[in-house]
């Protein structure tokens, strides 16, 4: 298993009602339906994959939508790797590597 | 007899000249007299809470600007006041017969009028909240009204007054203020008047009399003293086994912004204003080890464990002591109740903050308090323009709503995590404390509003807070005319005044469309929007270097907006407010400006106050014109404007628009994906742009710098069309009559480039 990661993508700010798809590699790997921030954390659902190749491209949905990002090539230093995507004020949907953080 | 709204007297009844009469004729039992409910003075209900003594500062009596205001905006004589009954109290005193006063071994200090006041039930019952000394002030007013049938009460409504005027005299305070309402009244003139009371006697009443802006007498109220806090709210915290929940922490422990004292969740929330009873059902949450919660199950031990949940809107709430939630070690506490009724329960985790030392239980005591701010709807202070309608963020409110890490005051002032602890006082900004004592009901009750919504009503003057003063900007507003009519589009005239020589955005780059410039407007039904441009610019900001005490002006049609459409589309006052983000972050905030739309006089402003209020036509007026089939009916509307009412002042808009449409080519994609270009149409544009430019060469027509842009746009179109001299006579043009007018040096050198 040195060759994956164990992943957590975070839905942040901005979802309000919304079809999100996740994909590995372009193979579908979650969906939610009605996914909505939850605006006392900024998360509308955490999901939380225990295998990812290293390296691969992880995209998410949302409505018409859609943001991706590479994963690290090399082991990182956190057991998990943390992703966050978010809907802006003006609708452009995003995916970031994040450190987790505390919520409150 | 029927009542159909509290604020009104009673049908048939007439005005009560001498509210102070009334009050002092209590005795026992209230009574209801002349559409007047009385309340009777008695002595304070039980409240664990002792009343504070009044501050020095309310000792002697505060300026009184809204009295004024208040009396040039309702035309009341100088000789007529709203304080007129205590005047009258005062003169009265050196004849009128008094009792003999105990004499008491020294003077003791007042008690404080602030708190909660309530009378006794009638046709209405009245909940009043006055905020004007003792911890904090906010110099407001509010209430909620709750209507009595039987052995029946249910709430009607709420009404705040965001800012007040206060005279303090040897007997007396009285508060004065225009209320907004949630329900539709005339009597929205407010004046309490407290009798002074030293500590040790009992307190004393008030009484609340409304009035229209015109100063016809309305319902009054007399109301008993009930608490020095101005909400009580009953929590109950239950504690997941293996959790040593959150008992207290001095704040002195670490270093901190505030004065050092013990605090507890409760006692936070105290210190706002805002009593915290323990419920007495708090019970331990059997789980096994190892447990992790969700927020579905969250929402279910609520519903089993808070022995006094009930899914209506109820001033209680439950705090669960928890050990991890789905979410990761990361999350320290949540509110999960979103369903149904929303906010009335929240959980903290101590997984990861659990070990007692200083900095895990100030964390505990911050999260704790942080997640019961969200039950009374509050949102992180870098989240409020999520919030409906949305607020600007506030990243260097020193909060306990905000996340420390992200604490940015600008300016180039220290942020982050440490500098935020280091000036924490260990409370919530004025703002949250303004919606937690005065929000109306249901944005605030848990179980009311669903969470976000209707929590900026009381946004009010603070709107763009913090404000640097170190920034040496200035932002200033002005409506392009202080008074319109329905119907009119809305301009606001937006300046940045550089007082040092520094780095700024490009002049065009403040109308609000380019985002750096945002416009909040508080309407006349007591909702606040930020205005969204319906068409933004995406651009990398263009820095210049201002010259010192530059002036930067640009004007934006506000009027249109691409959430709510019309903005303006209602008669009454409506208060403006900008704020600008410097390239730094610093964020300055302008004053607040009104801006009054007045009803149509006649039927043809009707008319054409439909015509230019259609969906359509703001669009339309927005990109100054278009060929857009999907805008043919706003386009329709102006040219209706312009056929129909040619003389009316009104057109000078239609002119603009369709002049300027005119003046530049359009190009329209065919159903089969050809591009049909129709070319520019100078002779139409300059009839109609010469009309509307020559109407507004005065005081009347188009704001100045609509006209000098509309001199240059149509220059620029003749120097397209290669017509070189007349685009040269209308730039000359354009130079001088901003010169005759006193543009600023900034305009002059756009025209010129």
């Amino acid at each position: 298993m040195t060759e994956e990661e164990r992943l957590a993508v975070e839905l942040g700010e901005g979802f309000s009602g919304d079809r999100v798809t996740l994909l590995i590699d372009g193979s579908e790997v979650w969906h939610g339906t009605a996914v909505t921030t939850n605006y006392s954390v900024g998360i509308a659902d955490v999901v939380y994959l225990a295998a990812a190749p290293r390296g691969a491209t992880v995209e998410v949905r949302a409505g018409n939508r859609s943001a991706q990002l590479r994963l690290p090539s090399t082991p990182g230093t956190p057991d998990r790797v943390r992703f966050r995507a978010a809907i802006a004020l003006d609708g452009t949907l995003t995916l970031d590597l994040v450190d987790e953080e505390p919520l409150l | 007899m029927t009542v159909m709204e509290p604020n009104a007297p009673a049908p048939g009844t007439g005005p009560v000249d001498d509210v102070e009469d009334v009050a002092k004729g209590v005795s026992g039992a209230g009574t209801e007299e002349q559409g007047i409910t009385v309340a009777e003075g008695s002595s304070p209900a039980a409240d664990p809470s002792a009343p504070a003594a009044a501050p020095q500062d309310l000792g002697g009596e505060m300026p009184p600007t809204a009295e004024e205001l208040l009396r040039q905006i309702n035309g009341l004589p100088g000789g007529q006041s709203w304080y007129g009954d205590v005047a009258s109290e005062a003169g009265d005193a050196s004849v009128a017969p008094r009792p003999i006063p105990m004499p008491l071994p020294f003077p003791l200090p007042y008690r404080a009028a602030s708190g909660r006041y309530r009378s006794r039930p009638g046709a209405f019952q009245l909940e009043l909240r006055v905020d004007v000394d003792g911890r904090r002030p906010l110099r407001r007013l509010s209430g909620d009204y709750y209507r009595v049938s039987g052995s029946t009460t249910s709430y009607f409504g709420s009404w705040t007054v965001d800012a007040v005027t206060a005279r303090v005299t040897d007997t007396a305070v009285t508060v004065v203020g225009t209320a907004r309402t949630t329900w539709q009244t005339t009597f929205t003139v407010a004046r309490v008047t407290i009798p002074r009371t030293r500590i040790g006697r009992p307190a004393a009443a008030a009484t609340i009399r409304w009035f229209t802006p015109s100063g016809a007498s309305g319902a009054t109220y007399v109301c008993a003293w009930e608490s020095a806090a101005f909400r009580t709210v009953e929590l109950e915290e239950d504690c997941e086994s293996g959790v040593t929940p959150f008992a207290s922490y001095n704040t002195a422990t670490l270093p901190s912004g505030g004065p050092a004292r013990t605090l507890t969740t409760a006692g936070a929330f105290g210190e706002a204003g805002i009593q915290m009873v323990d419920t007495g059902g708090a019970n331990v949450v059997r789980a096994p080890s190892g447990h992790v919660w969700n927020n579905a199950s969250l929402h279910n031990a609520m519903q089993r464990h808070f022995s006094r949940w009930r899914d209506v809107p109820q001033f209680r709430v439950w705090l669960l002591h928890a050990m991890r939630h789905e979410f990761g070690s990361g999350l320290r506490g949540i509110m999960f109740d979103q369903q149904g009724p929303q906010r009335q329960g929240c959980a903290s985790f101590y997984q990861v903050m659990g070990e007692r030392n200083a900095r895990n239980l100030r964390e505990q005591l911050y999260v704790n308090v942080h997640e019961l701010g969200h039950c009374f709807n509050l949102f992180h202070s870098f989240h409020k323009d999520r919030m409906t309608p949305p607020l600007p963020n506030r990243p260097g409110s020193l909060s306990w709503m905000n996340y420390p890490r992200f604490y940015n005051p600008g300016g180039g002032a220290p942020s982050g995590e440490a500098a935020f602890w280091a000036a924490f006082p260990f409370q919530f900004d004025d703002l949250e404390l303004a919606h937690l004592r005065h929000g109306f009901r249901d944005a605030v009750i848990m179980g009311g509003n669903a969470f976000g919504r209707g929590a900026a009503f009381e946004a009010g003057d603070e709107y763009g807070d913090p404000v640097s003063d170190t920034s040496g900007l200035q932002l200033r507003i002005a409506p392009a005319e202080p008074t319109v009519m329905l119907g009119t589009p809305v301009v606001l005239n937006i300046s940045l005044i550089a007082e040092r020589s520094q780095q700024i955005d490009r002049r065009e780059q403040l109308h609000p469309k380019f985002g750096f410039v945002s416009v909040a407007v508080n309407r006349p039904g007591g909702d606040m929007l930020i205005h969204r441009p319906p068409v933004k610019y995406c651009v990398e900001p263009e820095l210049v270097t201002s010259g010192r005490a530059e002036e930067q002006p640009v004007s934006a049609y506000i009027g249109y907006d691409g959430s709510v459409g019309h903005i303006f589309t209602e008669p009454g006052t409506y208060r403006v407010r900008a704020s600008y983000t410097a390239p730094d972050g610093t964020v300055i905030a302008s004053d607040v400006v009104s801006l009054r739309v007045a009803s149509p006089r006649n039927e043809e402003d009707e008319h054409i106050a439909d015509l230019m209020l259609g969906e359509q036509t703001g669009m339309a007026l927005t990109l100054l014109g278009s060929d857009s089939p999907y805008l043919a009916a706003g386009t329709r509307a102006l040219e209706s404007v312009l056929s129909e009412h040619a003389g009316h002042p009104m057109a000078v808009y239609a002119r603009l628009a369709l002049g300027t449409n005119a003046a530049r080519p359009f190009a329209a994609v065919t159903d089969d994906g050809d591009v049909r270009v129709r070319e520019r149409d100078l002779s139409r544009a300059d009839e109609l742009l010469t009309e509307a430019i020559d109407a507004s060469r005065g005081a009347a027509g188009l704001d100045d710098l609509t006209v000098y842009e509309t001199m240059s746009y149509l220059a620029d179109c003749h120097q397209a069309a290669e017509d070189t001299e007349t685009a040269r006579t209308m730039r000359q043009d354009a130079l001088e009559l901003a010169r005759s007018k006193g543009a600023p040096d900034s305009v002059l050198r756009s025209l010129q480039e």
